[in-house]
């Protein structure tokens, strides 16, 4: 038997009983307790399958730091209850709401940054821009258009479908159901993400750190959107490869972007005044 | 939803997603071992619907991530990840049967969860059923020389390109999760690695790996103990050449086994993308674990 590493992590489910989310809990570690705390918003479909190791490390490196954090899956995906096809955009916002107060729950009400990746980002900031109980985000490479990101999941799968060459097209099912790359995309689902545009969005909150990574990432007129609505705007470029996705001329690049973890904690570390 | 998160093994550092049947449980529990680092919910969610669609029908279910994989915390210690992986499935065994009750165990893994699958079995006689799907390192999930030797095999048997690329593929390179869950990998090392590896000349291997008579035993050992084992290959996978490569022409007398059994699933791909293959798999799961285990 080995000697493993004490993990004080908590893990369970939260919510309606038909409609339960698996969570994660990470209680902030160490003597310093921050005034804050962070709710993890990830992205979807196969970038998730590509960021989950990420997503833990940050959870992890953020309870190091002294922030207690929660990350969740949103409804039909990972661990959460729901079929393949049944997650929707309305649905993974009121996601977002129980995982805030689930949060609350393990910190007695600790205040809360809000942090997101691709279209997690996205998400989040859509809740923030409706609710008043987020004091700051952190966006990481977010989708700005819906359009824009649900056109790549489909050329992402027409790409698959040409790797397998003489196979037979996957065609869409009578129920307007549309597969990208193992993942299911719903009429729904299609709609609410297409709907999503981030530079019409109101102020989401007082401030907020705009992260990309990735080289192909342009939050210039986002950043300057947000700006222009009076908000406190953090811009950092950390350039690391496009993990989340599956070009195969990353090929081993598994390895989560540590150097984007570190600037983000980095970033919570020094907003010691609640905004 | 019956489903709840569990820890187990050495200090709990062991997580998974416990998915019960409605009424007690009479049938063996099910434990499915992670495909390379993707966490427990399986590649495109392949695990979770199995576990509930199998829960469903009276099996209890336990996917779980070994240490250092999705939410389960590294190990403190030097033990071999071939060691520590079979340990880690015989603990996920044991909390499986302190939640469900069942005594006796199907584990189901793809690809290196195949591999971890077969160990376990092979050490383990509390495995009554495996379901080897796409595996490709049966003789060994520490020994990389069987990934070399597929390659240079599947190169001279004209392999489809889609399983060649995904052999490559970051989620399910041996070489690279391995390394990764140790720490030790290096990305420019990799791409040294990779570029070293297209430029190897693909000479044709004759000779059997030093592996294959121990694999033989094993399988042998296996099967004669009663347990039962299901291959299920996806069109043109590398195990079929891992198989070929490991076994020749002695392949067809584990048929003679009655316990033996094997299913080539066309249209699928290494880790089930298209959705038909996904519920063919599962349906495919769910007859042979019904033939074989509903008495």
């Amino acid at each position: 038997m080995g000697n493993s590493i004490q993990d004080p992590t908590v893990a369970g489910y939260m919510g309606a009983a038909d409609r339960q989310l698996f969570y994660c809990y990470h209680a902030p570690q160490g003597a310093s307790t921050r005034p804050f705390g962070v709710v993890l918003c990830p992205p979807a479909g196969r970038e998730y399958v590509f960021a989950h190791r990420t997503f833990r490390q940050l959870a992890t490196r953020l309870s190091r730091a002294g922030f207690p954090v929660l990350r969740f899956d949103y409804f039909a995906s990972g661990d959460s209850a729901g079929e393949d096809d049944e997650g929707s955009v309305e649905q993974w916002l009121d996601d977002i709401a129980s995982a805030i107060d689930t949060f609350r729950n393990h910190t007695a009400g600790a205040r809360v940054c809000l942090a997101g990746f691709r279209i997690g980002a996205s998400l989040a900031a859509l809740h923030a821009a409706t609710h008043q109980d987020v004091d700051s985000l952190i966006l990481w490479d977010p989708v700005i258009s819906g359009e824009r990101y649900v056109d790549g999941l489909l050329a992402d799968h027409e790409h698959f479908l040409r790797l397998r060459l003489w196979r037979e097209k996957t065609a869409m099912g009578a129920d307007g159901v549309r597969e990208i790359v193992g993942f299911l995309l719903s009429p729904r689902l299609e709609s609410g993400l297409r709907s999503i545009r981030l530079d019409t969005l109101p102020a989401p909150a007082r401030r907020a750190l705009l992260m990309s990574s990735s080289p192909t990432a342009d939050p210039e007129r986002f950043g300057e959107h947000l700006e222009a609505l009076g908000m406190q705007i953090d811009r950092q470029h950390v350039a690391w490869p496009e993990f989340w996705t599956g070009n195969e001329e990353l090929d081993d690049v598994l390895m989560p972007p540590a150097r984007v973890l570190q600037a983000i904690v980095g970033w919570a570390q020094g907003q010691e005044v609640p905004a | 939803m019956n489903e709840h998160a569990l820890r187990f093994g050495d200090n709990g550092n062991l997580i998974g997603i416990y998915t019960a049947t409605s009424h007690p449980a009479t049938r063996p529990g099910i434990v499915l071992v992670n495909s390379g680092v993707i966490h427990r919910t399986g590649p495109n969610r392949l695990y979770v619907n199995i576990a509930r669609q199998l829960a469903a029908a009276g099996y209890p279910v336990l996917r779980f991530d070994l240490s250092a994989i999705g939410d389960s915390s590294p190990r403190g210690d030097a033990v071999s990840f071939e060691k520590s992986a079979i340990s880690e499935t015989s603990a996920a065994m044991a909390a499986l049967g302190t939640h469900s009750g069942a005594t006796g165990f199907i584990l189901c893994g793809i690809c290196s969860g195949a591999d971890i699958a077969f160990l376990t079995a092979r050490d383990n006689p509390a495995v009554v059923g495996a379901v080897l799907i796409n595996g490709r390192g049966l003789h060994s999930v520490t020994d990389n020389s069987g990934d070399d030797g597929i390659e240079t095999h599947a190169s001279t048997l004209g392999s489809d390109a889609s399983a060649r690329y995904l052999l490559k593929s970051a989620l399910f390179n041996p070489k690279s999760w391995r390394k990764l869950i140790s720490g030790q990998v290096n990305y420019l090392e990799l791409l040294r690695l990779l570029g070293g590896e297209l430029l190897r000349p693909m000479a044709p291997r004759e000779s059997r790996p030093d592996s294959a008579p121990a694999l033989h035993a094993a399988f042998h050992q296996v099967l004669g103990r009663g347990t039962a084992l299901l291959m299920v290959y996806s069109e043109g996978d590398l195990a079929l050449d891992y198989m070929k490569l490991m076994f020749g022409k002695e392949i067809k007398k584990f048929a003679a086994y009655a316990n033996f059994g094997e299913v080539h699933l066309p249209g699928a791909d290494h880790t089930f993308t298209p959705r038909h293959s996904r519920d063919e798999l599962i349906a495919t799961l769910r007859n042979w674990a019904d033939a074989r285990f509903t008495h």
